[in-house]
């Protein structure tokens, strides 16, 4: 009887998963034609009111009142970000600036909402706000705020939109509150949102660079890479820096790469210092000196890449052995290295060189 | 016969418990991975992903033995994936066939005197080639044989890049597989290894990495492997992701750190399962060496594997998995009832031990004693026939559920008799597919010494036509 009965119950759960299933499916089909409708309804307006702006300085009173009372639904969002998709931003760009006071009014409410929407209203922001000037804006510290409790998702979405707003200290409060809270925010993912700022980019290096002592070094390992895509102009703020062993690693190691992308004579010698074997030093910095170097030709560079060659760490002899070959140093200036005893050494050029040929 | 109606009895209970904790995992593990999947899939429309021109660099590592049907497809839908920086490298294991030759020819590849370091020890090397297409650096890496462990260490030791990637020759990859298997890492310093989605390739036509095409093919034992798969991919794997207890990412398609990778010592060349062994390892390793770890599935870096066609290869691979689960679990039984590995011991170990490892047997032994039990005259038969009927009819509900929630979420298309096919397959799959599996696991241990170190070898079919 109980075996019975619990069949039966399992049976019944089981349909109604399957029957839930069903409904779900056919309720998002029905959301997803909702949202084509919508978009189009979108599209229309937009157009309209660009036009309207043509002869007025403001968003028609009825359309500001329709969006504030439409968009805190994300389903409306969906539908209005896919319209505002369908235009060329340059196109629809005097509409987008009238949009700032809706966004603020907005973002009050989406404060109040689950982080997948908080990190959808910030995406839409990411991909439709405009750099708005200098000012800080009320909307920047609702944005911030979004951040309260936030996923990965969330945060990366307001990091994008505060990106494109382009103020500064909105982007330094970011960052401090990765910092303070010791949220685990990829590097890369750092570097590449700060490539796409929009405000002024300079003083932002300038800026974020100035927060060197207080920052985990993940932080700042993201600063310098992105102060390496974009600018040689910190050759002399960094030396002292790598030349500290204080420094972290990581941090030392991306300013190695920064200094390979934007040469300096300076860091010369201290490249020299890092792969000269007889220092006692982490390796890392080593392997990483051996493949900056290719950017500081010289008889010593060359002397110290072939001695490089011999190296007890496969990467540093890999490393060295492409630097050579970056360099163009001719064969018979590496007869030593070819007739010498060590055969990793001459194996390593011997394929580096044979792949440049080739 | 007192004695043998306790006997029964105690089977009774047994047998009651067992199939209640079986059919509730089997509910939750789908009502959960229903769940996560509709989640994702509301967070994919409202943009809640990390979306980046460029990630991380990766090595696809493809090794391949006796591949020469399918290998140059395999390797043209790999160098066109929308990823900025990775690279191919393939491990010849030793082929008897012109699994070299048709990729030299394929690819224009040349000879060269590449040193390669050896943090793992493998099988000795005997060429290596390289090439490019398409901005995508190729290496093909000639080796004696060592089985697919060895190859794939052969693979991790030429590769240039922090993670790896783990695929079969005969696989297919979605166009943005990588961009997704990548994500977990982007979000969590602490993921180690990623295990991707796969699916049965017969089922579907790919053209430039996107599905043009989905569709039931005829052959039913394809149609049934392909809804198990869903079923166990959606629920199974996505449950025990709640909990970093995945004890498996499929050879077929999984990312690695290889720094962690090459620290525990590389696949195991000496076991059929490598691929359930190193994760099984990578457990171990973490949890003995206090690293904070994250094992993940993601379920939409989907991998398009082509699953054996006729019986004869169907319980070859399903034995040499079934010998690799046994080599696996029972390498570490350290991790049976053991607090340190908390839910993995708990949960995920006790799952693959009683419900993967021992179930045929429990299986067999449940026939045995029904038999029994006809011949002594205490068996209900319109009972017993009731409830395999409902409990068939169960499994297969879950697994329709499974099966067309997927389709649903990759927005394919099936027509009316596809349908018809997927609901019969479900059907068939439960009421005799898992049975006929069943005794093939049974069996799995005869021969296990001769054959426990080979590839497993199933008939390939062309992806071109």
């Amino acid at each position: 009887m109980v075996i019975n009965l619990l069949l039966y119950v399992y049976l019944f759960s089981c349909f109604a998963l399957f029957i839930f299933n069903l409904l779900y499916m056919i309720l998002s089909s029905f959301l997803n034609k909702r949202c084509h409708q919508k978009c189009s309804q979108y599209e229309t307006q937009i157009m309209n009111e660009s036009i309207y702006l043509q002869t007025h300085s403001k968003l028609s009173i009825s359309h500001e009142r329709y969006l504030l009372k439409r968009l805190r639904n994300i389903n409306d969002l969906i539908a209005f970000n896919k319209a505002l998709d369908h235009f060329e931003k340059k196109s629809v760009e005097p509409y987008l600036t009238q949009l700032l006071p809706i966004w603020q009014q907005l973002a009050v409410s989406y404060l109040k909402k689950d982080n997948m929407k908080k990190a959808f209203f910030a995406y839409v922001i990411s991909k439709h706000g405009l750099y708005y000037g200098k000012e800080y804006r009320p909307l920047m510290q609702l944005l911030l705020q979004f951040l309260d409790h936030s996923t990965i998702y969330c945060r990366e979405n307001v990091f994008k939109a505060l990106c494109t707003l382009g103020n500064i200290q909105a982007v330094e409060n970011m960052m401090n509150i990765i910092n303070d809270k010791e949220w685990f925010h990829h590097q890369k993912l750092i570097a590449d949102n700060l490539s796409v700022f929009q405000g002024d980019q300079e003083l932002l290096m300038t800026r974020l660079w100035q927060h060197v002592n207080e920052w985990n070094d993940h932080l700042m390992v993201a600063v310098v890479q992105f102060i390496s895509q974009k600018n040689g102009n910190f050759q002399q703020i960094f030396l002292p820096y790598l030349r500290s062993p204080q420094t972290s690693l990581e941090v030392r190691l991306a300013m190695i790469r920064y200094y390979r992308l934007h040469p300096y004579e300076p860091v010369r010698e201290i490249l020299y210092s890092f792969i000269d074997d007889t220092m006692i030093q982490d390796v890392s910095l080593t392997i990483v000196s051996a493949f900056a170097l290719d950017h500081y030709p010289g008889n010593k560079t060359i002397e110290l890449l072939k001695k490089a060659l011999c190296h007890h760490n496969w990467y540093v002899r890999r490393n060295a052995a492409a630097s050579l070959v970056h360099l163009k140093v001719a064969k018979k200036d590496l007869k030593d290295i070819y007739e010498g005893k060590d055969p990793y050494a001459k194996e390593i050029l011997t394929y580096m060189y044979k792949k440049q040929e080739v | 016969m007192k004695t043998f109606e306790l006997f029964l009895n105690v089977v009774n209970i047994f047998f009651f418990i067992y199939l209640l904790l079986y059919s509730t995992y089997l509910f939750v593990s789908v009502l959960i991975g229903a769940n996560h999947l509709y989640k994702k899939e509301q967070m994919n429309v409202i943009r809640n992903q990390l979306t980046h021109d460029y990630y991380l660099p990766i090595s696809l590592l493809v090794p391949a033995y006796n591949e020469e049907i399918t290998i140059v497809d395999s390797i043209r839908s790999l160098v066109n994936l929308d990823y900025r920086l990775y690279e191919i490298i393939i491990i010849d294991d030793g082929s008897k066939d012109k699994t070299v030759q048709k990729l030299l020819e394929a690819f224009n590849l040349t000879e060269v005197s590449r040193p390669i370091h050896m943090s793992l020890s493998c099988a000795p090397l005997k060429k290596i080639y390289e090439g490019s297409v398409n901005h995508v650096s190729i290496t093909l890496i000639s080796k004696e044989n060592g089985g697919k462990g060895d190859s794939l260490n052969m693979g991790i030791n030429a590769s240039r890049f922090p993670y790896f990637i783990c695929i079969d020759a005969d696989s297919m990859l979605q166009k943005d597989a990588l961009e997704k298997i990548i994500q977990p890492v982007m979000e969590d310093e602490k993921v180690i290894a990623v295990g991707g989605l796969i699916r049965a390739a017969q089922c579907a036509e790919l053209k430039d990495g996107k599905v043009i095409r989905y569709h039931m093919p005829m052959n039913p034992i394809v149609c049934m492997q392909a809804v198990e798969y869903d079923r166990s991919f959606l629920a199974s794997r996505i449950l025990m992701d709640q909990f970093n207890g995945n004890l498996i990412i499929s050879g077929a398609f999984g990312l690695f750190k290889k720094d962690i990778v090459i620290a525990c010592g590389g696949y195991d060349s000496s076991t059929l399962g490598e691929d359930m062994e190193l994760v099984v390892r990578l457990h171990v390793f973490c949890r003995n060496n206090l690293i904070d770890y994250a094992i993940r599935y993601e379920p939409q870096a989907i991998c398009w594997s082509q699953v054996p066609e006729s019986m004869k290869d169907l319980c070859k691979q399903r034995r040499r998995w079934h010998l690799g689960l046994f080599q696996s679990m029972t390498r570490h039984y350290k991790i049976f009832m053991n607090f340190k590995f908390g839910l993995v011991s708990f949960i995920s170990y006790m799952y693959y031990l009683f419900f993967e490892l021992l179930s045929s047997i429990i299986e067999v032994f449940g026939i045995t004693v029904m038999i029994l039990s006809g011949l002594l005259g205490y068996l209900n038969i319109p009972f017993m026939i009731e409830f395999f009927l409902l409990y068939s009819i169960y499994g297969a509900v879950l697994t329709m559920t499974a099966f067309f929630q997927r389709i649903y979420i990759q927005h394919l298309k099936l027509t009316f008799t596809d349908v018809l096919k997927a609901i019969l397959s479900c059907i068939l799959e439960n009421v005799f597919y898992r049975y006929i599996l069943s005794f093939v696991r049974v069996t799995a241990f005869i021969g296990y010494k001769k054959r426990k170190h080979v590839w497993g070898s199933i008939q390939r079919y062309s992806q071109s036509s």
